[in-house]
């Protein structure tokens, strides 16, 4: 991570609260870009965390920086105006249409309205809803799952470098959950801001995670990139809080990169026609594929062309060499 | 029928005048107490600890019996060197009495929006201004104007005892009636003033559905 700019520090921040310790010695940096979740239990001080970022908790010890700059240099309205804060779905706001909760952070920032209508329309594409057809709607009127989108899409409203994420989809059942969850994955990816993330989701984390904080307590436990952390566990607490996860999310989390073969030998008029996997796909992917269809060999295909093959047989042996890792980790 | 006509020509202009004087007395008063209880009741939702000694006030007023109030209002003008009937006092007295439905309602419609509502509009960025005039009174509006049109309808029956103290209104008819035993007048007084609550708290459920955000008639 060393390349990437810093864009939030934490430096050794406590808070106490009627004198017992939320926190308790944090310090991370997340760097421009990147999206780091803090993960743990209710009450681990996750929450508290992402909130002094937005101020709306302060620390009672240690330091926060953003862009380099001390947080408490800032003016706490200007600081929150650019950075998106996305919260469960009770945070739209009811009596505001689509259209206004959307718009609200460019309003208080003076923007001209017809830039703001077109920027509504913009998001609304961007978080997949119709525009002509959402746009005048109440919350009310929406599903859990388009409530989240025009929550996504209010953060990204005036464009915010930093964008804060409490638990957005935690009131949405889990196949809404997941597809959102993919969704906002690519959209990230597409507009490369810097996310903090919060979830009790160990799989949320391992899909929309560049880097993932574990918190234990008010502290710290581990961090680091989600495959990392899955295959080497600080200590004990790491490993029972992945639990029997363990083996599911290192699938998930292992690129058929590693098993693919080059087209050398392959016939390749024979995989024709035969449904393909992109160059990203995990392991779990190519094993849900062996489920689905009755292949021997996948094509992974890229821009449309073949560039390799996976193998039963490879896949195979790479999911008995991870079931092995495990075996002797959780011991 | 004749009888009728016969009572309109003789009663119909005073009974125009005096529901007119009815009203006046109503609007003034209840309008005085939104004045007073709407900024008030927000201000108690940010100095907590002052809501229970200001609702307890106003609680206390409103379990004086209405006719007792307007008996309590008389010596305290007498000692302020104030007028002790009339217009002045049965206003004051009116709107005392329709200062606690208002503060109640602003102070519980406000205390009962979601915090989490409130925390969001803080951490995108609204000052706690934007946020009174933006989401706590939207979302608390039909609430308040349930407490205004309770204190309308309870100004309307209390102000007929204003004819008490001189102050006029439909009470005069109603009272006049009672002492010469005359139906007639009671109900020319009576029918008016009971018209009056039914009409102005109609008018007022008019306004707060005009007044209420759209979005929060959707049902869920």
């Amino acid at each position: 991570m060393g390349q990437m700019q810093e864009k939030i520090r934490f430096r050794n921040v406590s808070k106490s609260y009627n004198g017992s310790d939320v926190l308790k010695d944090v310090s991370f940096s997340v760097g421009e870009g990147e999206t780091l979740v803090l993960i743990g239990t209710s009450g681990c001080g996750k929450t508290t965390t992402l909130k002094m970022i937005n101020r709306l908790t302060e620390p009672t010890g240690g330091g926060i920086e953003v862009n380099g700059r001390d947080l408490s240099s800032y003016e706490v309205t200007d600081l929150r105006r650019g950075i998106g804060y996305v919260v469960q779905s009770i945070g739209l706001f009811p009596h505001m249409s689509v259209k206004k909760n959307i718009s609200i952070v460019p309003d208080l920032m003076g923007w001209p309205g017809e830039k703001v209508a077109s920027r509504v329309d913009e998001l609304l594409g961007m978080v997949g809803l119709d525009p002509g057809s959402f746009r005048e709607r109440y919350p009310g009127e929406l599903s859990g799952g388009q409530q989240q989108r025009v929550g996504v899409a209010r953060a990204l409203a005036a464009d915010p470098p930093i964008i804060l994420m409490d638990e957005p989809f935690g009131a949405l059942d889990p196949i809404t959950r997941e597809g959102l969850q993919n969704e906002l994955a690519d959209l990230l990816r597409k507009i490369r801001k810097t996310v903090v993330f919060v979830t009790h989701d160990i799989f949320e984390a391992a899909i929309l995670g560049d880097r993932i904080a574990l918190m234990d307590g008010g502290r710290l436990v581990q961090t680091g990139r989600p495959k990392e952390i899955v295959e080497n566990p600080a200590n004990s607490f790491v490993v029972e809080f992945l639990g029997k996860h363990r083996f599911q999310l290192s699938l998930l989390l292992t690129d058929i990169a590693e098993v693919t073969a080059g087209t050398g030998t392959v016939d390749l008029a024979a995989l024709e026609g035969i449904p393909s996997l992109a160059p990203d796909s995990t392991v779990l992917d190519a094993l849900n594929y062996f489920k689905r269809y009755d292949h021997e060999v996948i094509p992974v295909k890229e821009d449309g062309e073949i560039s390799g093959v996976v193998t039963k047989g490879e896949v195979r042996q790479m999911v008995c060499g991870l079931m092995q890792v495990h075996d002797a980790g959780v011991q | 029928m004749l009888v009728f006509n016969n009572f309109f020509t003789e009663y119909g202009g005073e009974i125009a005048r005096l529901t007119w004087e009815h009203v006046q007395m109503t609007v003034f008063s209840v309008g005085g107490a939104v004045l007073f209880s709407v900024p008030t009741g927000i201000f108690l939702t940010r100095s907590r600890r002052l809501a229970p000694p200001f609702l307890g006030f106003a609680s206390m007023v409103q379990t004086v019996p209405s006719l007792a109030l307007f008996g309590l209002v008389i010596p305290l003008f007498m000692i302020l060197g104030l007028p002790i009937i009339g217009l002045v006092p049965a206003l004051f007295a009116l709107f005392l009495y329709a200062l606690l439905p208002i503060l109640r309602n602003t102070y519980t419609g406000i205390r009962q929006v979601d915090p989490v509502m409130i925390e969001t509009a803080a951490g995108i960025g609204m000052t706690d201004r934007q946020i009174l005039w933006r989401v706590e009174l939207p979302l608390s509006l039909p609430v308040i104007m349930a407490g205004i049109r309770t204190s309308t309808v309870i100004s309307v029956g209390v102000a007929t005892l204003a004819a008490l103290i001189g102050a006029g209104g439909l009470g005069e008819l109603i009272f006049r009636g009672l002492r010469t035993i005359n139906y007639k007048l009671m109900l020319a007084g009576a029918i008016p003033a009971a018209m009056l609550a039914l009409c102005l708290d109609f008018i007022l459920a008019r306004i707060e559905a005009a007044l209420t955000p759209k979005g929060m008639k959707v049902k869920r």
